[in-house]
């Protein structure tokens, strides 16, 4: 598996968001970590978030998440339409303004900076791209043949 | 065509090219019907509503291939078009892909391998996106069925827990824990016009209705309870509503309905058809037995009440049968244990309940198939 | 996702089965709110049948440990897998919530504190 790329296309509302992870989770357990341990388990965590994140503020109606893989990690796309996303100002700002602590809002974008080894966001052709890429070795797993 | 392969309509008003290509993937096994233009090509896809693919020219008279796309997608919305075109410019091929194309091909001398690559990959992409699409409609399916379960075993699940009350000089401790399926037992406790009411219910059958059954029993109960406090007329009653609305659902259920008059310190006690409660009382234990029927089977049903005066320092023991009936590995059930396991433990109601889960738990390993309530109460100052 | 509830005396113990997010979060902090309407205020959230949770889910086990403790009570977690704890351990929730290292540490701690808060008995 070299050049293929799967791509699901979602409305982004909460529930769904829920549903994408579960087929995400599904396309690495039967792809590169078959007992499903934490190298699935974090990187369907930043795709949750991410994906939490255009269902929240993005007011899109649909969503793209490109799932791909090269021999040392695996590239996530998560692409909405509208206006451009101000990622510092979410980075900065709990979700959760009535939290003055920030303790239950406003892990997101951290989270996933944790998560994965390298985060890129651009706006093109008006739609907003998160790009997540996260390798294998991080967790001590290699890819099959 | 072969096995698998799709039928492919050609359309361009050069019928040469039309016939070339259809020989190319003719060739390749698929079925090729050619049409001149787009009127033409749009009854031949009315005519043929299995077409899996369009290849059309750009620019033919009448309807242009950006026309047609608009036209096909009225017909049949996901049949994937490749635009074929003599005209090299990116604006174009823009402008093909924005108003639909899954693909654009130059009309040049590679036509002949790049028209079957961009056929394959088309087809390919097509296929793995209805299947994506199939996948997340069965998802969402899936998750829909299991929503309508859940949000029923919800409502239940939270109703089970009575109010967690002070009651002045009684000392109480619960165990309650459902098997995996959707649990049947309930128990509560409440005070009420100088009445002390305890409760413990086993509904038969692991079911939704059992759950919801458990519910309507449970709100039953407290509302009656609010004002009568003689367990007979409260359960005569009960059995009553619950009869007709049983019919011949063949559920029923046992409960052991206790109420403490405060005045005169006296139990009384009437158990429908559930198991022994045990009244722990220094080292000596009683056993009440059933009193009468399970509720559910006979609106006319009658019990006896048993009456004893509560002391200082009685414990009250009360249980489900998940608690009796569960088994080891040699198949014996923990029934004949219960007396011998009451008597090695003190008088402390969360002592006792924890002694007595922990010893069920040895026993048949952490297996436990059924509901499991155990309901302790002792009499202490209040 | 959907929650299994025991009672252990005082205790009651919250099994989430399937995965705390965003779309059921919610969930979980309005049968935290009833139990302490119900006067249960010590929770136990074992999470061994929890397969996923993410950053939603972490703020409604925040939010409830919040509701109970401002009833005197308090949540304890235990059970979770490595992953799930590690979140914990990212994002600093686990300085809220304790952890403990078995269901049996768990009430241990729970019970504890609903003896000396002088819980109903």
């Amino acid at each position: 598996m070299t050049d293929r790329t799967i791509t699901l296309t979602f409305t982004p509302d909460f529930r769904t968001v829920d549903l994408v992870r579960a087929a995400l989770q599904g396309i690495c357990r039967e792809l590169f970590e078959p007992d499903g341990g934490a190298f699935t388990f974090e990187l369907a965590l930043a795709a949750t978030e991410a994906m939490n994140n255009v269902a929240e503020h993005s007011g899109a109606s649909v969503a793209e998440l490109e799932v791909a893989a090269d021999e040392e990690g695996v590239v996530l796309r998560l692409a909405s339409p509208g206006e451009r996303f101000d990622s510092s100002a979410a980075a900065a700002m709990p979700d959760d303004a009535s939290d003055p602590d920030g303790a239950e809002g406003g892990y997101g974008l951290a989270l996933i900076q944790e998560l994965v080894d390298r985060l890129e966001f651009v706006y093109e052709n008006g739609r907003n791209v998160l790009t997540l890429y996260k390798r294998f070795n991080n967790e001590g797993i290699t890819k099959e043949g | 065509m072969d096995e698998g392969k799709c039928r492919i309509l050609v359309v361009d008003d050069d019928p040469f090219v039309a016939e070339m290509l259809a020989v190319i993937l003719d060739a390749d096994g698929y079925a090729v019907e050619t049409a001149e233009n787009g009127l033409q090509a749009l009854e031949r896809m009315a005519a043929a509503p299995d077409t899996g693919l369009v290849v059309s020219d750009m620019n033919m008279p009448g309807m242009n291939g950006l026309e047609l796309i608009a036209r096909v997608r009225e017909l049949n919305a996901d049949v994937p078009i490749i635009i074929l075109t003599g005209n090299n410019e990116i604006s174009v091929a823009i402008q093909a892909l924005n108003g639909g194309a899954s693909d654009y091909l130059l009309k040049d001398e590679n036509i002949q391998e790049t028209i079957v690559i961009s056929v394959e990959k088309v087809l390919e992409k097509h296929q793995l996106r209805m299947k994506n699409r199939q996948l997340m409609e069965d998802l969402a399916r899936k998750n829909r069925e299991l929503e309508k379960e859940r949000v029923l075993a919800h409502k239940v699940q939270e109703s089970i827990l009575p109010q967690n009350l002070s009651l002045p000089g009684f000392r109480t401790a619960t165990r309650y824990r459902p098997s995996n399926q959707i649990g049947g037992d309930f128990f509560d406790a409440w005070e009420s016009g100088g009445h002390v009411h305890f409760l413990i219910g086993d509904i038969s059958g692991h079911s939704t209705s059992s759950a919801l059954l458990m519910a309507v029993c449970k709100g039953m109960f407290h509302s009656l309870g609010q004002t009568m406090h003689d367990p007979l007329a409260l359960v005569t009653a009960a059995n009553r509503m619950l009869c007709p609305m049983l019919g011949d659902s063949g559920m029923f259920l046992t409960l052991v309905y206790m109420t403490y008059a405060r005045e005169s310190g006296t139990l009384r006690l009437l158990s429908a058809g559930h198991n022994p409660v045990y009244l722990l009382r220094g080292e000596e234990i009683i056993s009440f037995e059933s009193t009468g029927p399970a509720l559910g089977w006979d609106a006319d049903d009658s019990w006896d009440v048993t009456e004893a005066a509560l002391t200082l320092g009685d414990l009250l023991f009360l249980y489900t049968d998940g608690l009796i009936e569960a088994k080891n590995d040699a198949g014996e059930e923990f029934e004949g244990r219960l007396s011998a396991t009451l008597a090695a433990l003190t008088t402390m109601p969360e002592e006792m309940v924890a002694g007595v889960f922990g010893a069920l738990t040895d026993f048949c390993g952490g297996r436990f198939e059924d509901d499991i309530t155990l309901f302790a109460v002792l009499r202490e100052e209040p | 996702m959907e929650i299994k509830v025991e009672v252990d005396n005082n205790v009651v113990i919250l099994r989430p089965v399937g995965s705390l997010v965003a779309s059921t979060a919610e969930f979980l902090k309005a049968q935290v709110a009833k139990l302490v309407e119900k006067n249960y205020v010590h929770v136990l959230l074992d999470m061994a049948k929890l397969e996923f949770i993410d950053s939603s889910g972490l703020g409604a086990c925040i939010a409830a440990n919040k509701t109970l403790a401002g009833s005197e009570g308090g949540l304890v977690c235990t059970g979770a897998s490595e992953p799930v704890r590690k979140i914990f351990r990212i994002t600093r929730a686990d300085q809220k919530i304790p952890f403990a290292d078995s269901r049996l540490d768990g009430l241990r701690i729970l019970q504890d504190k609903a003896f000396k808060g002088g819980g109903k008995g």
